[in-house]
């Protein structure tokens, strides 16, 4: 059974960045990256990681920017391609909360966040939930994440993004290999 | 990818994603929780079986009454209020679209402060406590170091209130300066008010198109600039018999349904008028028993206008006499029932904007088309509770020496001139002003010389601004405040004082997105932290419910007689009952009142500088999908109409050698260059003239959709002219030559022009 703590951690990645001390999350962002087979990667932390940058760049990536969010990480956005919050991507998502007997916590973000999906994932593989997760992530994460990564890789992110990124989507395929999801 | 190591993760992995829980990191398993209600799966999709909620529309000003359906927590459809007497069941293009603007990814999320360069940007994301805190902190500090003076409000629409009683708490004089009356309907609401002694036009206007038998538009081109109930009443209007007299250099939507078409010379309407009530007088076609009882000064308004003859006005405005006679005699006939419309944006040439809405007052009143169906009616007065959530007392304006408010006669009455405000922002005289806020308008597009803005901006010390999206203003932004979007809201209570008046609410129909606020919370935050005393409101609800008090009303009440209830209303008054709200209880024909203030009591022809030599003038109106740049962004309003185009004569065109669809950049007295446009070749506009839709060429690349796309006007407007009335500014005293690749075309005379004009120079100063 796959380990659902990297899910939960990626999930933590893919918030707002308000944690004190940066060290950690990109220590283990580069050693779950070094797991996946990334090579040529810096372990050390890098002066782009300071706390301010990475705010910075999560608001131009995924919150609001010159030239506009360049890779908004909702499935709504991407799934049916209509590029707004809020329709089939979002029903989609919380029907398979809903399946799986849960509702998102009240956060200020929307559900069908990345954050939230990746967590979902990581929910459903700590349970045991394999029928739901096979069909969550073929038939639902799969129909927009990778156009989202692939917005992501071309927005010229930081690098800790850039990994991040690389290191969710080497996540997502590799659980299809693994579990043997279709 | 080595599957057997992400299996059994590496101790550094596992350690480190220990440790990084333990840190507390959001998201992750805390983002769900158990599932407390049973979750609803495959309930029936789009608005079938949607929850209802009444409330009111803003993606424009008119704010028609809606129905919002909202299934499993997610809005799916935006219809009108059936029990609204003036839209029913009907939205426009913009009202389905507030779908559109709730789920925009594009909108503010979250309280930002900016991390970078001004116009740069970059932001962070900050607490409420945080944004706030800051904002506090900057006011408090500005009015210690620079007096209460130097802090200053841009602001428009229903949002900005609340906001506008901290402003007036902390002294300063420029409390509002409100691009939508001092760059728009300014000029016209004075003429109104002086003439008959209420405003027939604002965010309301007074005027029964929908039983009149004929209608005169100058300029206005209803159909392009769509306001549901007023559309509806204009094509109710005509599709009873009601004649159409059209006066505009293009031949717009409406003027394509006129009966007469007078594709006058632009910047030479007033000569038009005063020759029609000229004739009007000299050919008895007045409403003398109507003149006599309820109108002063005639005999002046005779003696002065007597010069003005069509021969004349046809040479001055490039008409032809017998098609002016034509139509004054169209609308004579339909007299009183006659409807002289009396147009909403004013800011055209500066000097004569207020006379040309003066004049159209005069002549309805000549008609006795005032307080009749088919003219001009009376508000209804409707009772509900006007509230102030700051004490009267607590919002004096601290003494000043040299006014802002003074440079005009009539400014003070409505605020302080938007262009004195950022000339002294950029001069620092009569005073420094060193902190703005902004809220609900686009300051970049809505007030002449964004240049001049900009340069203003960059000596503030701060400035901060409440948006929905993020629009030019933000970008340049110290601070930015997230407003809930109106579905997310309540606000003041809509009292609608037309034909059949009305009351209803603006209410949520959702909970605001992200960590959007309402802008009462806002305000009520803001003003703790500077110990500003007032919002002594639980919540928003409160705050409305008092207000329907008044009218023996509440939110509750209300939403169970559908959201609205209608009132009896008093529209058309006549003998006792007729009672006009001037000092003097007359129409005023000629207005004293300016004559004391060195200004014309009556109207006179003032010619309006023609282009300069080799340019055209530049013109400008309203695309009938959007609102100004607000709507420019919205998925689908962006789809209907993402670009506008610049409308050339198919002469000049055939002279310049462009041909239709080309894409051609416009360049103005002062060097300034737009940015691309296609053409459209049409015979439908004068050679003289060039025209555009406002709001498109959004320069704000926070605005995925719009940005770039057409040219906007108002960065070719940097040479105006104040209205000498309130310092209005002039929107129509632009001149533009055309850009084709590199080269610089002179634009071609083909309209010889009277010597009774003089033509503007290339850089034509500043009034």
């Amino acid at each position: 059974m796959a380990d659902p703590h990297p899910f939960y951690f990626l999930s933590s990645a893919f918030t707002y960045p308000e944690y004190r001390e940066p060290r950690p999350p990109v220590a283990v962002l580069l050693s779950l990256a070094h797991d996946l087979g990334l090579t040529g990667l810096p372990l050390e932390t890098h002066e782009s990681f300071a706390l301010q940058q990475l705010q910075a760049e999560y608001v131009r990536l995924f919150v609001n920017a010159p030239g506009g969010v360049p890779s908004p990480p909702y499935a709504s956005v991407y799934i049916q391609g209509k590029g707004i919050l809020k329709q089939q991507g979002y029903e989609q998502a919380m029907a398979f909360y809903g399946r799986a007997g849960l509702e998102p916590a009240e956060t200020s973000e929307c559900e069908d966040h990345i954050g939230h999906e990746l967590a979902f994932i990581g929910h459903l593989l700590d349970h045991g939930q394999f029928e739901l997760l096979d069909e969550f992530v073929a038939g639902h994460v799969m129909a927009w994440s990778p156009h989202f990564f692939q917005r992501l890789k071309t927005a010229d992110p930081a690098y800790f993004y850039l990994i991040l990124g690389q290191v969710a989507e080497l996540c997502i395929n590799h659980l299809i290999q693994k579990e043997g999801l279709r | 990818m080595n599957r057997r190591r992400f299996i059994k993760m590496s101790t550094a992995t596992a350690l480190t994603i220990a440790a990084s829980t333990m840190d507390g990191l959001p998201g992750g398993a805390g983002l769900f929780r158990k599932a407390r209600a049973e979750t609803a799966v495959g309930k029936a999709t789009g608005s079938m079986g949607a929850k209802e909620t009444t409330s009111v529309c803003e993606m424009c000003f008119w704010r028609c009454p809606i129905v919002a359906k909202v299934t499993d927590g997610r809005l799916t459809k935006i219809e009108g209020n059936p029990k609204s007497p003036v839209n029913g069941t009907r939205v426009c293009a913009r009202g389905n679209s507030g779908v559109q603007l709730l789920y925009d990814p594009d909108r503010i999320k979250y309280p930002m402060k900016r991390v970078g360069a001004r116009g740069e940007g970059k932001w962070a994301k900050i607490s409420w406590d945080e944004a706030l805190g800051e904002i506090a902190h900057n006011m408090e500090t500005v009015k210690k170091k620079y007096g209460p003076h130097a802090l200053a409000y841009f602001d428009h629409g229903a949002s900005a209130e609340n906001l506008r009683e901290i402003f007036m708490a902390t002294g300063t004089e420029n409390y509002t300066s409100e691009p939508a009356f001092f760059q728009c309907v300014g000029p016209a609401a004075l003429a109104y008010l002086e003439t008959l002694g209420y405003i027939a036009t604002g965010t309301r206007q007074y005027n029964d198109m929908a039983h009149a038998k004929a209608i005169l538009l100058v300029g206005s081109h209803i159909g392009e600039n769509v306001h549901v109930s007023h559309v509806r009443e204009f094509i109710e209007g005509l599709s009873q018999g009601a004649k159409l007299v059209v006066v505009d250099p293009r031949l717009s939507m409406a003027a394509g349904k006129a009966t007469i078409h007078l594709p006058i010379r632009p910047g030479t309407d007033n000569a038009l008028l005063l020759a029609w009530i000229n004739y009007v007088i000299q050919n008895n076609l007045y409403n003398k028993a109507f003149v006599a009882n309820t109108c002063e000064g005639f005999d002046r308004l005779k003696e002065e206008v007597k010069g003005y003859s069509l021969e004349w006005a046809a040479k001055i405005c490039d008409l032809k006499p017998d098609g002016m006679k034509a139509a004054i005699e169209l609308l004579a006939k339909a007299s009183p029932n006659v409807n002289i419309h009396p147009g909403r944006h004013a800011t055209w040439y500066g000097k004569g904007d207020v006379g040309r809405h003066q004049l159209y007052a005069i002549l309805s009143a000549l008609f006795g088309a005032v307080g009749v169906p088919g003219g001009l009616y009376f508000p209804t007065s409707v009772k509900v509770g006007h509230v102030e959530c700051v004490e009267q007392k607590s919002k004096q304006v601290a003494p000043i020496e040299k006014s802002l408010k003074d440079i005009y006669p009539y400014s003070a009455m409505f605020g302080t001139p938007t262009a004195d405000v950022i000339k002294a922002m950029v001069t620092g005289k009569p005073y420094p002003i060193k902190l703005l806020g902004v809220n609900g308008v686009n300051i970049m597009q809505t007030i002449p010389d964004p240049y001049e803005t900009m340069k203003a901006i960059k000596n503030l010390d701060f400035i901060f601004c409440e948006e929905i999206m993020a629009g030019e203003t933000a970008i340049w932004s110290d601070i930015i405040l997230p407003e809930a979007v109106y579905l997310e809201r309540y606000d003041g209570v809509y009292a609608y004082e037309g034909l059949t008046p009305y009351i209803t609410v603006r209410q949520p129909v959702l909970p605001p997105m992200y960590e959007a606020k309402s802008p009462y919370w806002i305000a009520a935050n803001l003003a703790k932290r500077l110990k500003v005393e007032g919002f002594p409101y639980k919540d928003d609800k409160a705050y409305v419910d008092d207000q329907l008090a008044a009218a023996d009303l509440s939110i509750d009440k209300l939403n169970r007689e559908g959201g609205l209830v209608t009132l009896k209303g008093n529209p058309y008054r006549e003998g006792k009952d007729l009672k006009i709200g001037t000092d003097s209880g007359k129409i005023k024909l000629a207005v004293e009142a300016f004559a004391d203030e060195d200004l014309d009591a009556i109207p006179k022809f003032e010619p309006t500088p023609a282009p300069p030599k080799g340019y055209t003038r530049l013109i400008y109106g309203r695309s009938p999908v959007h609102t100004f740049t607000r709507t420019m962004n919205n998925l689908w309003l962006n789809h209907e109409v993402p670009e506008n185009f610049l409308w050339l004569n198919d002469t000049v065109a055939g002279k310049l050698g462009i041909k239709n669809d080309e894409t051609v950049r416009l360049e103005n007295q002062d060097g300034k260059r737009s940015t691309p446009i296609k053409v459209l070749v049409t015979p439908g506009i004068r050679p003289d003239a060039v025209y555009m839709a406002h709001g498109f060429g959004s320069q704000s690349p926070l605005l995925t959709r719009a940005y770039g796309k057409g040219a906007a006007d108002g960065f070719l407007m940097t040479n105006t002219i104040a209205d000498p009335f309130m310092g209005a500014t002039s929107k129509r005293t632009n001149f533009v030559k055309i850009v084709k690749g590199d080269t610089v075309l002179d634009i071609p005379e083909i309209v010889p022009l009277p010597e009774e004009i003089p033509r503007a120079g290339r850089q034509v100063q500043a009034g």
